[in-house]
Order: C-alpha cells, then sequence, then structure tokens
C-alpha cells in the first residue's frame, strides 16, 4: 500500500469552538451591562418611590424571604416543569410539520392558513379560550405555550430545509442513503442552526406566555403568584417574581439551551 | 454496463445534450473530455439517475455508484471518517465496522491524525481526498469522477493520480473519468469520449494509436487559432 503525504497543506483551524482570550473581555462588558441596569433601576425607585418601583435591595430582602418559604420552590417547579414540557411539545410539533412542510409543497401549502393563524392570534387569546377549553391548570398553560412555540419553530425548521445545499441531497442520492440516513445525516443537522437560532427565542417567549397563562388559569406556580402579590399590592414581592422570572430564563439559555447548542454546532469552526 | 441512445437533455432552457449515444462496458475505463459547459457533469448526474434525460434512455445495470464530485461535497457536520463511512453505511455496514474501514482509508489517503476534523477545518485537497475516499470505501461497480484533481496543486495531483492506479489495478471496476485534460485522459483511460461543440462527440480508443496522436496533435495546433 501506497501511503501518501504533503507537507504543503496547512490546516486552518484547531478543534476549538471560541477563542479562549476574549471571554474575559466579554464577561466584563456584560458585567458593565449589568451595572448599568441596576443603577436604572435604584434611580427609578429613588424617583417614583417604592411602592411603585421596590429597589434592588428591598427586592433582595423580598427575594430572600419568598426563598424560606416552600410554597415559592414548588411553583418555581411546576412553572418550570410546564414551561418544559410546553416547549417539548411545540418544538415536536413545529420539527414534525416543518419537515413535512420542508419536503413537500403541497403540505406546506395546506398548514400555510394554520401557521398564519397561530402567529396572529394574540398570546392572551390563546390563553382565554384554552381556559374555556381546558379549565384552569397544567393543561391549559402548557396548551398555551405549545401553541406559541410550535409555529415559530415550524418556520425555522421550513427555512432551515430551505436553506439546505441541494448539492448535498443530489450526494445522499448518488450514495443510495436511505430515508432514515437522509433524515440523521442530511436533514436534522442541515436545520440544526436555524432550529436551536428560534428556540433560543421560543424560550424567552415561552417565559413569558407561560407566566401570562398562570396569572389567568393557575392556582399555581409563578404567574399566579404575580397575582397574589398584585391583589397584596406587595411591589417587593412583585419584583422578587420578576428577577425569579429572568433566573428561570437564565438557566434555560445559558444552562440549557447554549450547551446544547455548542455541542451541535461543533462543526461550525470559526475560520481563526 | 452503461449505455446512452439517442440521450438529450436541456437544462435550464438550454439544449446541453442532444442526440448522444455511446456505450461503456463493465469495468471499462472511460475518459470524458470536453471545454468547460459542454456538457460532462450532465453526463455524469443521467447515470446516476440525479436527473432524466428528455428524450432517448440511459441504461446503467450496476447499482452501486462511487461518485467522485467536482467539489468535495462533504457533510460539514460529519467529521472526516465519519464522512468517508457513509457510503458504506448507506450499504448496510454497521457503524463500527464502517468506521474501521473509513480509518483505513484515511491512512491509505494520507490524511492520518485527521480522523476527526471537520470539513471546515481541512484544507482544500484535504477535502477532495476526503471525498475521493468516500467514493472508493464502498468499492462501487462504477466509479464516477468529475475532474476530482482539478482543484489541487500539481504535486498533489500526481502523487493521487498514481495512488489512483494502484487502486485501480488492485480492484479493478468501470470508471468514467471526466477531465479536460488530454494528457490525464491518455495516461489513464481505455477510451476517451470527446465533447465537442454543436452536440458532437469523438470515440477514441486509446489503442488506435494513430487517430489518437493525431487528435492530440491536432489539439494543440488548433488552440491558438482559436
Ligand atoms: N441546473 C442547471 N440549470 C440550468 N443550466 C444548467 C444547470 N446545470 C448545468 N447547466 C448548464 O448546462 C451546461 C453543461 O453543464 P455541465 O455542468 O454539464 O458542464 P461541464 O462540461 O461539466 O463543465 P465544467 O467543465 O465547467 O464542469 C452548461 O452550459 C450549464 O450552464
Ligand atoms: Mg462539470
Amino acid at each position: 500500500m501506497k501511503v501518501l503525504t504533503s507537507n504543503r497543506e496547512k490546516v486552518r483551524s484547531t478543534g476549538k469552538v471560541q477563542a479562549a482570550p476574549r471571554t474575559n473581555n466579554k464577561a466584563l462588558y456584560g458585567l458593565t451591562g449589568i451595572a448599568f441596569l441596576l443603577l436604572v433601576w435604584q434611580s427609578l425607585s429613588m424617583i417614583f418611590g417604592q411602592m411603585v418601583v421596590s429597589s434592588p435591595l428591598t427586592t433582595l430582602n423580598a427575594l430572600i424571604l419568598l426563598a424560606s418559604e416552600k410554597s415559592t420552590w414548588s411553583y418555581i417547579l411546576i412553572t418550570f416543569k410546564r414551561l418544559i414540557a410546553g416547549l417539548l411539545f411545540g418544538s415536536v410539533i413545529g420539527l414534525g410539520l416543518g419537515i413535512a412542510s420542508g419536503l413537500n409543497q403541497k403540505i406546506k401549502l395546506m398548514l400555510e392558513p394554520l401557521r398564519w393563524v397561530a402567529l396572529t392570534i394574540p398570546a392572551i387569546v390563546i390563553a382565554i379560550v384554552a381556559m374555556l377549553w381546558l379549565g384552569m391548570g397544567n393543561a391549559q398553560v402548557i396548551f398555551v405555550v405549545t401553541v406559541i412555540i410550535a409555529p415559530v419553530t415550524y418556520i425555522n425548521t421550513v427555512e432551515g430545509l430551505l436553506a439546505l445545499d441541494e448539492k448535498l441531497i443530489e450526494m445522499g442520492r448518488a450514495f443510495n442513503l436511505s430515508k432514515k440516513m437522509f433524515l440523521t445525516e442530511i436533514y436534522l443537522p442541515g436545520i440544526g442552526s436555524s432550529v436551536m437560532a428560534g428556540l433560543t427565542l421560543t424560550v424567552g417567549m415561552g417565559v413569558r406566555v407561560v407566566v401570562l397563562s398562570e396569572l389567568m388559569g393557575a392556582q399555581d406556580g409563578i404567574g399566579s403568584a404575580f397575582s397574589t402579590a398584585w391583589t397584596h399590592l406587595d411591589t417587593p414581592e412583585i419584583f422578587a417574581w420578576i428577577l425569579i422570572s429572568l433566573t428561570l430564563m437564565g438557566i434555560l439559555e445559558f444552562g440549557i439551551l447554549l450547551p446544547i447548542r455548542s455541542r451541535i454546532m461543533r462543526w461550525k469552526v470559526q475560520s481563526e | 454496463m452503461i449505455r446512452f441512445s439517442n440521450v438529450s437533455k436541456s437544462l435550464g432552457g438550454l439544449s446541453v445534450l442532444s442526440n448522444l449515444s455511446f456505450e461503456i462496458k463493465t469495468k471499462e475505463f472511460i475518459t470524458i473530455l470536453g471545454p468547460s459547459g459542454i456538457g460532462k457533469t450532465t453526463i455524469l448526474r443521467l447515470i446516476t439517475g440525479s436527473i432524466k434525460p428528455d428524450s432517448g434512455s440511459v441504461t446503467v445495470t450496476e447499482s452501486k455508484i462511487g461518485y467522485i464530485f467536482q467539489e468535495p461535497r462533504l457533510l460539514p457536520w460529519r467529521t472526516a471518517y465519519e464522512n468517508i463511512s457513509l457510503g458504506l453505511r448507506a450499504g448496510g455496514m454497521d457503524k463500527k465496522k464502517a468506521y474501521n474501514t473509513a480509518l483505513k482509508w484515511m491512512e491509505r489517503l494520507g490524511l492520518k491524525g485527521f480522523e476527526n476534523y471537520y470539513p471546515a477545518q481541512l484544507s482544500g485537497g484535504m477535502m477532495q481526498r476526503v471525498s475521493i475516499g468516500r467514493a472508493l470505501a464502498v468499492e462501487p461497480d462504477i466509479l464516477l469522477m468529475d475532474e476530482p484533481f482539478s482543484h489541487l496543486d500539481m504535486e498533489l495531483k500526481i502523487s493521487l493520480l498514481s495512488m489512483l492506479e494502484d487502486i485501480l489495478d488492485e480492484y479493478r471496476t468501470t470508471v468514467v473519468y471526466v477531465t479536460h485534460d488530454m494528457l490525464e485522459a491518455l495516461r489513464l483511460s481505455d477510451r476517451i469520449l470527446k465533447m465537442l461543440p454543436g452536440h458532437n462527440m469523438e470515440k477514441l480508443d486509446i489503442n488506435d494509436r494513430e487517430a489518437v496522436i493525431h487528435n492530440f496533435i491536432s489539439d494543440f495546433i488548433r488552440t491558438p487559432a482559436g
């Protein structure tokens, strides 16, 4: 056997996905942004008073108080579970229908009106209708999140498929890939980046929607906590729950989605 | 065996092939020669069935095809060895065995150490070698090669050519090789199908020395005059 080598070739890049030295700088800019927000928050509370905007410190106190209550944690968990369930259902439905539409023009045309309706109806209306149909609680909240998430994932999936290189598909045919291999080797990885980008967006939407629909149609969860705090006019507690919602979103985005994303997008190597 | 009978094909309103007929026997090495845009790639695409003729018929009796495209066409989200094993796995080989076979090909193609690199991390020549490995690994009944070395530097081109010759000595198969380089064509093939402007095709047998030499020389004489 003959083995070939050529010393002329250079490898363009190493396997590292992120450039290391810049990370510190990035964190610095991020922290500056947070400091700025805190400053604005403090000023607003000084201008309008604690009843309207509770200060960061008061909020922190309320937060510590909340943390000592068992119901707080169970509410967070309930909301988290609903959110995950809704995101999962919505993504799976959006992905499935999106792949079907991307591969079949007729299905796409048939789904177009549904997509339009789902995207156009305001979340609050969906929440009201869901309450009418499903009553209060889990089913209602999960339904609303699903209905909001699915069309967004759907659109990203269809677009991802449209952007897929025809030549790769021709390659797959020439090498006799099965339907299953087309899916796992070409379609799914090919739409990965646009679906993941969509998912980051939908998580933010999901948190908002889950809180909204809980506020209207649930006796537990973060949304209902907002409603209780609101009836008591407990401003610090409202602000504490806002912080909790943000944290939840942060965990989802940076703790779950980002790692998945960089795992999936490993192949997109930075070119320096 | 590959047979084109009176094949015509238009692409985007342009008549690319018209009334084309030829036959390629099993285990024959055929070179398709011709200037850019004349329809060489179109012939290969007709052989794989990825496009259908407008009229006439294309008959291909073998089913296992290895295709080295004009550009590497690798899956960007799969590593080098995963790309090479793609056709093997499509042919039903289990993952582990396919990967092992792919690793052997990597070594043979001088890509040892780059198994886990993604295409974006490889140089153009390395990507093309992965693409060559992917096509050869399936041990195809028909090997289609579309100017596989045209983007590579001379040194690499020569070494890959001689490697290809070695492999084909060991493992004889039907080859359709596309190039516009007459020297490559003469070196490798049993027969040359030379595509000419105006939907013409000249068929040259490499053993018919006189015709080959005549053709070769007239090519050089004609070129400067345009
Ligand atoms: N999808 C397409 N739509 C429209 N026209 C096409 C398409 N594919 C190829 N053509 C045209 O068909 C002609 C033949 O193309 P082909 O790719 O077969 O040429 P080629 O001989 O392989 O050229 P090259 O040596 O440059 O690769 C060209 O004029 C090209 O513009
Ligand atoms: Mg071509």
